[in-house]
């Protein structure tokens, strides 16, 4: 969440209104009920790509011209930031006037200093894109294409960055990220959420938060357990959220601090291979009914491609600890559609599931009731900024199929159940990811037509499976090429490389090393 | 992910949500684009290359 300094600063949110029709009214905040038009800023946090129509619907809900270059200085500047864009904002640029591509701390401070000296709209936005780091206004920069449709250039039209380098906190100590506002409505229940850190050291292949928000750090134990306090003052139920909470410094002292009576602990991840006894009798005492494993591949050589870095016996032994803690149900993440998967890998998952579901028997019998244990199989989008970038998405009607290859595996066998994307979404949420700036066209015609996308995409000109069925060469020009995110496009083509011979990843330093790139020595430099 | 849902009025029952007078300051309109529920459940952006289940 965006955290706003507040002095001076009057923060209000506002939502997808909960009726379809959006007719119903202008769009109001949250706090004061008052149009949101009428905001000085208009900020969206985007945390998922597949929220981008959203993007449309809201402005024009608020009464916004929908197009950046339609807006003028009655109009609140449009700004966005979120995991999303930082991966690729093309898609949205030409709904957005500036994006804030990194994280908020590093930015916010010097953009509202700048927003407020009320300068006129172009002056202002030509101000924001060359002094505020990772602002980033699409207007200000031009695309060219190849005859075959792929980018053929990418070049600022003013005195703009060639480059948004992102910026980044470098060090968490001493500052704070947890819940300011409690909500009993929302999938976290009423929990008081405390990041714990961000980015991830393991370099899962299939990742964008692991590569983006490179090198991983964390905030030392001792301030997290002041913060959790705090929150113990409202509430006794904590979430402890990060890419990599089961990699905190720390974790097992936390966790046996108020794991024992006071608070109910729980985690947005936790990795199979790292439940500690104090983790696990932590989360068994919070009454969390249901653990999440995720595996995302049956096979261990598909495991090694996507660097997941956890065997079948991690898997076996954490869905034996995490029931024999009282924790009754699971839930299993797999991934279909992989970077090199074959039949026999789709078939691996429905064995994995079997020999989980062997282990489960064992250790639910002899309590009173027997869980169930879900798997989720998720279509693979190949995301931006990560060693897949260049690998094409897997054909719709082959993830129909290799569902249907798990499904009538699992389908019969009791206490499990089989949960399933729709690999038509998963092709859409891929376009809204992978696409160039083109892909507002789009946009515009989904929006037109309510969400229809087959029609939006036969009506328009743009080839979207070029987009996503594609393998792209390495060294063609990517459409988020320009954003620098500190890991250098050499490492991630080595990764990619190793992926396809099944090769495990380069581990990460956890800053100690200049492998990557996202890490710079004393004075600012990047390794080679 | 899982998302709850829930026949409450947005906003219902938050503890901590501040509402402050507007005069003579910068007003911003945060805004998450999905719904209630699922926007304010994102904000620990615990993110997975893929869509939330
Ligand atoms: S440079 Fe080394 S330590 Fe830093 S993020 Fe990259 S792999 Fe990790």
């Amino acid at each position: 969440m965006w955290a706003w300094p507040t002095e001076e600063i009057v923060c209000e949110r506002a939502f997808l209104p909960e009726e379809t029709s959006s007719a119903a009214g202008r769009l109001t905040t949250l706090e004061s009920g008052r149009p949101a038009a009428e905001a000085d800023l208009i900020a969206f946090s985007i945390s998922f790509e597949s929220d981008y129509p959203h993007v449309l619907q809201l402005l024009e809900h608020a009464g916004i011209p929908l197009r950046s270059a339609s807006r003028g200085e009655d109009h609140p500047l449009v700004i966005a930031g979120g995991v999303a864009c930082f991966l690729n904002p093309e898609p949205v640029a030409a709904f957005i006037d500036l994006f804030l591509i990194g994280e908020a701390e590093a930015i916010l401070p010097q953009f509202l200093e700048r927003f407020r000296s009320g300068a006129p709209r172009q002056e202002l936005l030509l101000d924001l894109a060359r002094e505020v780091p990772g602002a980033y206004a699409p207007a200000f920069y031009a695309a060219s294409y190849t005859a075959e449709g792929a980018l053929a250039s990418f070049e600022p039209v003013r005195d703009v960055p060639r480059k948004i380098v992102r910026p980044l906190l470098r060090d968490l100590s001493g500052t704070t990220t947890c819940s300011s506002v409690i909500t009993p409505d929302t999938a976290f229940g009423r929990a008081f959420l405390v990041e714990v850190g961000r980015g991830c050291p393991h370099g899962c292949r299939f990742c964008g938060a692991g590569f983006v928000y490179r090198p991983p750090r964390f905030r030392p134990a001792a301030e997290l357990v002041q913060t959790v306090r705090q929150g113990l003052a409202h509430t006794d139920q904590v979430g402890l959220v990060g890419a990599a909470v089961s990699d905190l410094p720390g974790i097992g002292a936390l966790c046996a601090h108020f794991g024992g009576g006071e608070a109910r602990l729980s985690f947005s991840s936790l990795r199979a291979d790292a439940l500690s006894p104090e983790l696990v009798r932590a989360l068994g005492h919070s009454g969390v009914k249901t653990a999440t494993i995720a595996p995302e591949a049956g096979s261990e050589r598909l495991r090694r491609v996507i660097n997941k870095g956890i065997s079948e016996a991690d898997v076996l032994g954490a869905a034996e600890t995490l029931v024999a803690h009282g924790i009754p149900n699971l839930k299993l993440y797999f991934m279909l559609g992989l970077p090199t998967e074959t039949d026999a890998d789709v078939q691996a998952i429905a064995t994995l599931v079997k020999r989980i579901k062997h282990v489960f028997l064992a250790v639910s019998r002899g309590r009173r009731a027997i869980g169930i244990i879900t798997a989720s199989l998720g279509c693979f989008v190949p995301k931006p900024f990560t060693p897949f970038q260049w690998a094409a998405m897997e054909e719709v009607g082959r993830l129909k199929a290799k569902i249907r290859a798990v499904k009538s595996e699992l389908g019969r066998v009791a206490n499990v159940r089989v949960h399933a994307d729709v690999p038509r979404w998963a092709y859409a949420q891929a376009v809204l990811s992978r696409g160039d700036r083109r892909t507002a066209e789009i946009l515009s015609r989904v929006h037109a037509l309510q969400g229809n996308w087959p029609q939006a995409l036969k009506a328009v000109a743009l080839n979207a499976d070029f987009f996503v069925h594609r393998e792209r060469g390495t060294d063609e020009l990517l459409p988020w090429d320009f954003i620098d995110h500190g890991v250098t496009k050499a490492f991630l083509k080595q990764e990619y490389r190793r992926a396809l011979e099944g090769r495990p990843g380069t581990p990460c330093g956890g800053g100690s090393c200049r492998l990557c790139g996202a890490c710079t020595d004393a004075e600012g430099h990047p390794g080679s | 992910m899982k998302q709850t849902p829930s026949e409450r009025k947005p906003g219902a029952g938050e503890i901590g949500a501040i509402r402050k007078d507007r005069r003579g300051r910068t007003t911003v309109a945060l805004v998450y684009p999905n719904r209630y529920h699922v926007g304010m459940a994102n904000r620990g952006d615990c993110l997975r290359a893929r869509v939330p289940a």
